[in-house]
């Protein structure tokens, strides 16, 4: 029996044969920057993850864990991939308990399911994230790369919900860290230190997160700007303001473009909570950018609203229909500064001739770049990439590219400049992965 | 003294009660600047736990850091969840300490004289000359006595205060009250004219004023340097002059004076009682009526408002802020009544001082013999003060009165007064 | 290395103003706010980060223990040295580095007491959001060592979310920067796991904090009860009508009597609960939000309600919250507070259970508790020189863990682990789980010298 027949017939004893993927051309579709896997399993419950762990330890194989792979072109280019392992069966919603706020989900169920689920029945609840990929991704996804999207402003990211996890760690355990509780701090925060490790401590299996009731009403305001000054003015007042938007995102024009409006400069804010408030503030925030030079305002609500955040959240999911693989970057800097980077950008981007987009979230210092040009036809792409990653370090940031063909990662490290916490980093997955099971290569500093 | 123990068992109580929650730490002027735990009330008070059970030897280190540490202000007492008074503790191992190593002999000759009336005016008409002879300007520029600068220290009364007012004095028309008035050693030598407002004030207000010429020292400077035996004097002397029920009130104007008279005495002669001091039940039974009747005198007035006679409104408006001493605001709780009558007087702009129950960093002796944790401490509160622009910084305590004049940047040509003097000029304005 | 060379080596890599190692001193270094005490070899208060590498350094290179404390207030025994060794303190280390409120971070070294902060902030109409009732005496090392709550972090979360990047000292005395000023830097999230992590994984000798702009508007109720269900059955209704206000306290009968003896705050000395509630944020809507709440208290048999006209009548409610656990320290001489936490539906049920622990010991229980997010505080009073009681107190207070555990909750919810709940940790975590984390702190003391015997049991076998 070959090595591939060994390996086929010890997953199919773990998850059935049903789910153990082996024909070449299907394993094609799970290959990681390039990276063909020799099999992709499929487990039916947490106790067959670990089994897949255990097996992996003891023959020396890699495993890659994924949902439904909005963000594997992320990371970087793996040292070996021997077994994709997907989550999508572990689908189920473990506990609702409306009473308490509080949800448990399996990773692999995605999080549009989720919120239609919340919001049914009585006042409906909602989960306050919302990352690209609004229809595919998965919480496991999500929670392992730590996605968000623009109502983090109000609202934070994972580290600001998730109550608790369920783990499987590298050499097979399976752990659970925190639980239902608002409060926790009964050992380390596991919980918090497995978000955002892009499956390299660990297969997250399960969490548990604390919801917000739905907002009694929304509104959206976008105003639209000519001079990039003015709108940092703006921002600025409104985010050292008393106002309480749930997203100030700041979308440049080939960005808006894309969107389907005409704008210079386009600031959109998303107002959620109590009638009065979202009265109050979109007349406020109306008037305001009126003064500081606005050319137009306009309000958005009800689906017009929906649909709008909905084509914000996936805009790397069209510009990838366009351009595919696309180059999809994230700089990350000091919250001030958004404007100053902006308009950098924007003038790197002349400069080199690359055609790109541009969205900020401009009270959060998050800033993404979408190249709108096929990769493999754009010069220069690697050292512009580095231009970009230079200016976000000079405000005190970084930059990481979540999505880039291979051979541009063959040339630069996606994830931005090395800190001096790449020690730290480094010690904790050699202890907590010394077999180099989980992903290896694919996070900071290769670890 | 026959009882070998740090503590009276009522006292030994309190570290009990300590659940070292450490609270009291915001509360404590000396940790704000040293930062260290022996600077901080819970650890004196684990500190008099080890000591009381044997565990700790009372070395030189641990008397220093009882002492030099520590200003009795009673922030920490005022503000303890638990109730624990620390101030009993720290008092007593100061005695134990005092037995132990001795005291200055500066300080020892220096209370000897407080506790002895006909000693202290003969030397202060003696210091009065010697300063007029032998001082000058240039030369108590140059002299600091700790922290205060000698040349910013008051003059001395020319004669005692008590040798200015005859012992009785009574209003125009029925008196409405009768009172006794502690006028303390401050006012006596350094505050004439505190004690002369008083007077006028009280007389004004139709309340017979009786000034007794035998009284003397009230004993708490002595006592809290740990000296307790010689604080005695003082304490036996100020009972039989001052517990009397045929008055309506002892005022005072001194904060630690009317601290020790109304809060400390009857703890400490119960204290020294158990102790083993020869102290009888009629003594205890006096100081529980002395601490009946003590009210400090911005109480006695507040609370007789309506006495004040109608002051002239217009006129141009002093910009005054006020300081509460420790021994007011911490112990007795009286934080609201010097603000009303300041507050009261037409000619006055009253503004809140910024940390206006901090101390002021004096602590009486402290100042001279802890110079440096006392001037940043005096620093923060000069600062805060400054920063109300005020022409005139009002409070009821000599001491603070002392330490803060002898900050104040003499540019700002700002002036200290009791809140009772301002009154008394208002009062007396036509 | 015997003491006396111990301190000699410190005098000169720091200089002796900065070691301290006398009788006396060794004594005040030997307890915090907990029942245990244990003696430090010696003492020092370094002021910046560069003495503190020193001396971590030196305890490396020399197979001596660390132990880093602040005010040492914490409640578990996490600031004693049960091993000996060096007491890092911090409070010398109390400077601001850097406001910035274009960013809207701080930049603070670990001593600098957390009321201190936010009265800075103040004066430029800026907020630190947690504010746990330490707050004027504890440091904000001390804070994110003990990933400190306080009444709102209903709303705004708990210390870890708000701290978002440091320096380190590791141990060896390597110096490393992690997170920072801005969001999302590449990494693991090593804030998110040094934030409550006690001391045991590293020394913080900078903090990085979220500020935020002072709210608009604030509304503070004090609702009087004379049921706990009463009181418990509202904070359910409140949040299930779809408002989560920034705090949601209570306190039961017993403590309602000790705070209105000691403070004479106008308490009701026999109502059975009383709920603090307040709402914060953007003054529209607020009065229509109060008044929904106040209709939701009448429809669960309010006795009162009063609403705060001003900030000194809101600072007056507040002040019998914050001197509930001191106020009922009074009735006793002694109280242990638990810190257990259960989802909060479970809170009533989870009471029963406490106060049937607290007959079964023969020991007064008061409750304090943030009915919000379900994090208990029964006060077990008793008289620490009774050593029948003391036993009895440590046996009724694993039960009321084991309690919460069985509720689906957690042992701690703010005071951390320490000593005082090692042996709860297999209440919630399974030999696997502190396998893990066991894992963690190899990764960052393979020596086991950060505060050893804390926090894990495992490490405390091998301290």
């Amino acid at each position: 029996m070959s090595n591939l027949d060994q390996l086929g017939s010890a997953l199919k004893e773990i998850v059935g044969e049903a789910n153990v993927v082996q024909n070449p051309d299907q394993l094609k579709a799970y290959a990681v920057d390039g990276l063909v896997p020799k099999a992709v399993v499929s487990p039916g419950s947490v106790e067959e993850v670990s089994k897949v762990l255990i097996y992996a330890n003891a023959e020396k194989l890699t495993v890659v864990p994924r949902g439904n792979g909005s963000m594997m072109a992320s990371g970087g280019i793996p040292k070996k991939v021997d077994i994709v392992l997907s989550l999508l069966r572990l689908n189920r919603i473990v506990d609702y308990d409306v009473a308490n706020l509080s949800l448990s989900v399996q990773a692999g169920i995605t999080l549009a399911e989720v919120q239609k689920k919340l919001a049914s029945g009585g006042k409906g609840n909602f989960l306050p994230l919302d990352p690209p990929h609004t229809e595919k991704a998965t919480i496991g996804g999500i929670i392992a790369t730590n996605a968000s999207g623009p109502k983090r402003y109000l609202y934070g990211t994972a580290r600001d919900l998730l109550l608790g996890l369920k783990v499987v760690s590298p050499n097979g355990d399976i752990v659970s860290f925190g639980g239902k509780t608002m409060k926790n701090v009964s050992g380390y925060d596991m919980t918090k230190l497995m978000i955002g490790t892009w499956g390299g401590l660990g297969i997250i299996t399960e969490i548990t997160t604390k919801l917000l009731p739905l907002p009694e009403a929304s509104a959206t305001l976008l105003a639209s700007f000519n001079n990039l000054a003015a709108v940092g003015l703006f921002v600025r007042k409104i985010v050292h303001s008393v106002l309480l938007p749930s997203a100030v995102d700041l979308i440049n024009e080939k960005a808006a473009e894309r969107l389907g409006e005409k704008s210079k400069y386009l600031l959109a804010f998303s107002l959620e909570g109590v009638v009065e408030a979202v009265d109050r503030q979109v007349a406020e925030i109306s008037d305001s950018a009126k003064k500081e030079g606005a050319v137009a305002v306009k309000v958005l609500k009800g689906a017009e609203e929906q649909n709008f955040w909905i084509r914000v959240r996936d805009f790397s999911e069209a510009v990838a229909k366009e351009f595919a693989p696309p180059v999809v970057l994230k700089s990350n800097f000091v919250i001030s500064k958004h404007t100053e980077l902006l308009g950098t950008y924007e003038k790197m981007a002349q400069a080199a001739g690359i055609n790109a987009a541009f969205m900020v979230h401009a009270g959060n210092g998050i800033l993404y770049t979408y190249i709108l040009e096929k990769a493999e036809k754009t010069g220069g792409l690697a050292e512009f990439i580095g231009k970009l990653t230079a200016e976000a370090v000079k405000y005190e940031g970084n930059l990481v590219v979540e999505s880039c063909p291979r051979e541009i990662k063959e040339k630069i490290s996606v994830w931005g400049q090395q800190r001096s916490d790449q020690v730290v980093m480094r010690r904790l997955k050699e202890k907590m992965d010394p077999q180099g099971v989980l992903n290896p290569g694919r996070f900071v500093g290769g670890i | 003294m026959n009882d070998k123990s740090v503590f009276s068992e009522n006292t030994k109580e309190n570290i009990y009660h300590c659940i070292k929650c450490g609270l009291c730490m915001a509360h404590c002027p000396v940790y704000k600047e040293l930062l260290v735990e022996s600077a901080t009330p819970r650890g004196k008070v684990q500190l008099s736990r080890q000591l009381s059970e044997g565990n700790l030897e009372l070395s030189e280190e641990v008397k220093n850091a009882f002492f030099s540490t520590c200003l009795l202000c009673g922030g920490c007492v005022a503000n303890c969840p638990s109730g624990v008074h620390g101030d009993h503790l720290y008092a007593g191992v100061r005695w134990r300490a005092v037995q132990r190593y001795g005291m200055d002999w500066k300080k020892k000759v220096m209370f000897q004289l407080m506790a002895t009336p006909w000693m202290m005016s003969t030397s202060t008409w003696f210091g009065k000359w010697a300063r007029k002879m032998f001082g000058g300007p240039w030369i108590e520029s140059k002299l600091n006595a700790g922290a205060l600068n000698v040349a910013r220290i008051p003059a001395m009364n020319e004669k005692p205060f008590s040798q200015m007012v005859p012992e009785v004095v009574k209003p125009e028309g029925k008196a409405k009250a009768k009172v006794l008035y502690f006028h303390g050693c401050a006012t006596n030598y350094l505050y004439g004219n505190i004690g002369l407002a008083v007077v006028d004030v009280l007389k004004k207000m139709g309340v017979e004023v009786i000034i007794p010429k035998d009284q003397t020292c009230c004993g708490m400077p002595i006592f809290m340097s740990g000296d307790r035996e010689a604080s005695l004097q003082g304490i036996r002397e100020t009972l039989k002059v001052f517990a009397r029920e045929d008055v309506d009130a002892v005022v005072c104007d001194c904060a630690t004076c009317s601290d020790g008279l109304k809060q400390e005495y009857t703890h400490l002669l119960q204290d020294l009682r158990e102790l083993g001091e020869n102290v009888k039940d009629e003594e205890i039974k006096a100081a529980e009526l002395l601490g009946k009747k003590v009210k400090d005198i911005t109480v006695f007035i507040d609370e007789h408002k309506a006495w004040i006679p109608t002051m002239k409104a217009g006129g141009q408006k002093m910009r005054v802020t006020y300081h509460d001493p420790c021994h007011l605001i911490n112990g007795q709780k009286i934080s609201a009544q010097p603000r009303n009558i300041l507050k009261a007087i037409p000619g006055v702009e009253y503004v809140e001082l910024p940390g206006a129950n901090d101390c002021c960093g004096g602590g009486g002796s402290f100042q001279v013999e802890h110079a440096a944790t006392s001037s940043k401490i005096t620093k923060r509160k000069v600062d805060n003060i400054h920063s109300t622009k005020a022409q005139v910084l009002a409070t009821c305590c000599p001491g603070c009165n002392l330490t803060i004049s002898n900050h104040l940047d003499p540019e700002q040509k700002m002036k200290v007064m009791h809140p009772v003097q301002l009154l008394q000029i208002a009062l007396n304005e036509k | 290395m015997e003491k006396e060379k111990i301190v000699h080596e410190l005098n000169r890599l720091i200089g002796n103003e900065k070691v301290l190692g006398s009788d006396m001193q060794i004594t005040l270094y030997e307890y915090d706010a907990y029942l245990l005490r244990a003696k430090p070899d010696c003492i020092v208060l370094p002021t910046t980060t560069e003495d503190v590498s020193k001396v971590v350094k030196f305890a490396h290179d020399n197979g001596i223990r660390v132990v880093a404390r602040g005010a040492g207030t914490n409640l578990t025994g996490g600031s004693v040295c049960l091993h000996g060794g060096i007491a890092i303190v911090t409070t010398k280390m109390n400077q601001i580095l850097d406001l910035d409120i274009e960013n809207q971070r701080i930049v603070v070294q670990p001593g600098l007491i957390t009321l201190n902060l936010k009265n800075f902030l103040a004066r430029h109409g800026y907020l630190y959001q947690p504010d746990p009732a330490s707050e004027k005496s504890s440091t904000l090392g001390g804070n994110v060592g003990e990933n400190a709550g306080g009444p709102h972090c209903l709303k705004y979360g708990v210390t870890s979310n708000h701290v978002l990047g440091g320096e380190l000292v590791l141990f060896d005395g390597e110096v490393i920067q992690f997170g920072g000023k801005a969001l999302d830097n590449p990494g693991y999230d090593l804030s998110g796991v040094l934030s409550g992590s006690e001391g045991t994984l590293g020394i913080m000798t900078k903090l990085v904090l979220r500020i935020v702009p002072k709210a608009e508007a604030v509304k503070t109720m004090m609702c009087i009860f004379n049921t706990i269900k009463d009181g418990s059955d509202t904070v359910s209704a409140i949040i299930a009508d779809g408002m989560i206000p920034a705090t949601l306290e209570m306190m039961d009968n017993l403590t309602i009597k000790a705070v209105e003896e000691a403070y004479n705050a106008g308490l009701p000395k026999d109502a059975a609960a009383l709920l603090i509630i307040e709402l914060d944020g953007l003054k529209d809507g607020m009065e229509r939000l109060a008044e929904h709440i106040q209709n939701i208290c009448k429809k669960h048999n309010v006795r009162e309600i009063r609403v705060a006209k001003d900030e000194a009548e809101r600072a007056k409610i507040w002040a019998a919250r914050k001197g509930a656990f001191g106020a009922v320290g009074r009735l006793r001489p002694n109280y242990l507070v638990n810190d257990g936490t259960v989802p909060r539906t479970k809170l009533p049920e989870t009471l029963d259970k406490v106060i049937k622990i607290g007959q079964k010991y023969n020991l007064p229980i008061a409750n304090v508790f943030h009915a919000g997010d379900g994090n208990l505080h029964p006060l077990v009073l008793f008289d620490e020189r009774d050593k029948d009681e003391l036993g009895r107190v440590h046996k009724a207070a694993t039960e009321i863990m084991q309690a919460c555990a069985d509720m689906g909750g957690t042992i701690s919810g703010e005071h951390g682990i320490g000593v005082e709940k090692l042996h709860g940790m297999s209440f919630i975590f399974s030999a696997k789980d502190m396998a893990a984390m066991n894992r963690v702190k190899a990764a960052f003391d393979p020596a086991n010298r950060y505060n050893p015997g804390k926090l894990l049991p495992e490490l405390q076998k091998t301290a």
